[in-house]
């Protein structure tokens, strides 16, 4: 969410230039570290749950057919390298591949605002 | 973790999620065979009246040397640890005359920067160790917290630095300037928001609140406070309250009682923050408004909590009437949600506070239809007050 005056092109920008350096530009050792990391923390959360362990066996049943990806999943997180990530950010991080969607609140009275004459109430 | 031990205490839950993705797949399989059973639906849940037994763990305590006092959860499960640490008399509801919103404030520039690392450094630090440090002390709360987590093998970092965050806070001009920014926004977003002043007039017409204004306004702090007063009162609040300290964590084998108490022994003392706020702009009027909020609430008639509340309304003292008028089985939800249509979700619920408590109830609702919701709110309650509630509804309401 864009801050008060800020303008959306700026902040739509600003995360292009992020896709950019990712798919072009050098990534750190400590940013793979970083990713590592959460995918680790985020598979320990997510076994602490019987029903996310549930969740986590079905899918890998239907889409694998392999329970056992839950034993292997983090290993193989844990081998990609900067050269994978920067492979795959080119191929699909791209242009013709994205929607983009800008909302902003309605002027005050302008139609269609909530108030105005003829606008609708829905929450 | 082995899969076999992991499939075993998970049949039940399994039978549900297999058979929910895997229907389509065994019907398509099946599509020149006599067709399935219809399925027989029995109207009801069922419902059991027996009280479920729960075991629940039991926390190692001790008195550390340095006052504070530790409680350990140890779940071996998982390799992550949780902590909080609670500091006892150091939240919002003892702001300092005069400074309302200094609490909350400190609490969120707390770690915006220490002696010996900056803001971003903090930042970085906890996001390369996929960790979070958070403090708080909010507004009316009479207590402040810090609260962690962290894989079990990046413990040791983490608590130090939440340490470092808790001792030794430096208050950067830089980022006070940017939390100013930051609350301004907050502070003019939160006046479009109908559950912000709903709450706001809850606070000045049930609690009594001078100001009227109990949440979200750091205005006046974010105005006028300089890095001073975050300092002295993070120095006076905290400092002075090391026996307040208490760490509640679970963590993995490999990890134990002995080694936290060892780690939570070495930080010595604590601090946090705190904050309340002014009205510094007018709510916009409700007539340009899609949505409203409404809330009813009383607390005691001396402040004294919900229990005189719920003896005067002979709502029942163990707390029973949550699961008969709030909640998503209770009346409230059934009559104005289910059958009115006038909200998505209705509540109500006790709260119960060291000084003082109040029951309330809350929804939101499309402006068109305020009158009547509030209307046939209000009736529930009166209901509720005024005529005995039904066996069966009241079995219902305990086996849930």
């Amino acid at each position: 969410m864009a801050g008060p005056g800020k303008d959306p092109a700026q902040v739509e920008k600003a995360i292009d230039a992020e896709i950019a350096r990712l798919q072009t530009g050098s990534i750190e050792e400590w940013e793979l570290d970083k990713a590592r990391n959460a995918a680790r923390r985020s598979l320990a959360s997510s076994l602490g749950s019987s029903l996310q362990r549930a969740i986590l066996l079905s899918r890998y049943t239907v889409f694998y057919s392999d329970p056992g990806v839950l034993n292997t999943r983090y290993d193989r997180v844990a081998s990609l390298t900067i050269a994978d990530l920067q492979r795959v950010a080119r191929q699909y991080l791209v242009p013709a591949n994205r929607a983009v969607i800008v909302t902003v609140p309605a002027k005050p009275g302008a139609t269609g605002a909530p108030g105005a004459k003829g606008a609708g109430g829905a929450q | 973790m082995n899969l076999r031990t992991a499939l075993c205490p998970l049949l039940s839950a399994l039978s549900v999620v297999f058979l929910a993705v895997q229907a389509p797949v065994l019907g398509q399989g099946a599509a020149a065979a006599a067709p399935p059973a219809a399925p027989k639906f029995k109207g009801k849940a069922p419902v059991s009246n027996d009280i479920i037994k729960v075991k629940l763990p039991r926390a190692q305590e001790t008195q550390l040397s340095n006052g504070a006092y530790l409680m350990v959860l140890e779940d071996h499960r998982v390799p992550s640890v949780r902590f909080e640490i609670i500091m006892i008399g150091a939240g919002g509801y003892y702001d300092p005359p005069g400074m309302p919103g200094l609490a909350d404030t400190t609490a969120s520039l707390m770690d915006e920067g220490t002696t010996t690392r900056s803001s971003e450094q903090i930042a970085q630090a906890l996001d390369t160790m996929a960790a979070s440090v958070s403090v708080s002390a909010n507004e009316g709360s009479q207590i402040a917290t810090v609260t962690g987590s962290a894989l079990t093998d990046q413990f040791d970092a983490v608590l130090a630095l939440a340490s470092d965050v808790l001792l030794n806070p430096s208050f950067p001009e830089k980022e006070i300037g940017l939390y100013k920014v930051r609350a301004r926004a907050g502070l003019e977003e939160q006046r479009s928001d109908p559950d912000f002043l709903r709450q706001e007039r809850y606070s000045k017409a049930v609690l009594r609140l001078a100001s009227g204004v109990e949440r979200g306004s750091d205005a006046r702090v974010a105005r006028e406070n300089e890095p001073r007063y975050a300092r002295q009162f993070s120095q006076e609040q905290l400092r002075a309250r090391p026996r307040d300290h208490r760490r509640v964590g679970r963590h993995h084998a490999g990890r134990s009682a002995r080694e936290i108490r060892s780690r939570a022994e070495g930080m010595g003392q604590e601090r946090d923050a705190v904050a309340r706020r002014d009205r510094s702009t007018r709510p916009r009027g409700p007539e340009n408004r899609a949505r409203q909020s409404l809330g009813i609430g009383a607390d005691g008639p001396d402040g004294r909590g919900t229990g005189d509340l719920a003896h005067r309304s002979r709502l029942r003292r163990d707390g029973r009437h949550e699961s008969d008028l709030g909640g998503s089985n209770g009346r409230l939800y059934r009559e104005l949600r289910e059958r009115k249509g006038y909200t998505y979700g209705v509540y109500s619920n006790t709260r119960s506070l060291r000084y003082r408590g109040d029951w309330r109830a809350q929804m939101d609702v499309r402006t068109d239809v305020t009158e009547p919701a509030l209307r046939d709110l209000l009736s529930e309650i009166n209901k509720m007050r005024d005529e005995p509630v039904p066996l069966d509804e009241f079995r219902d309401a305990n086996a849930r």
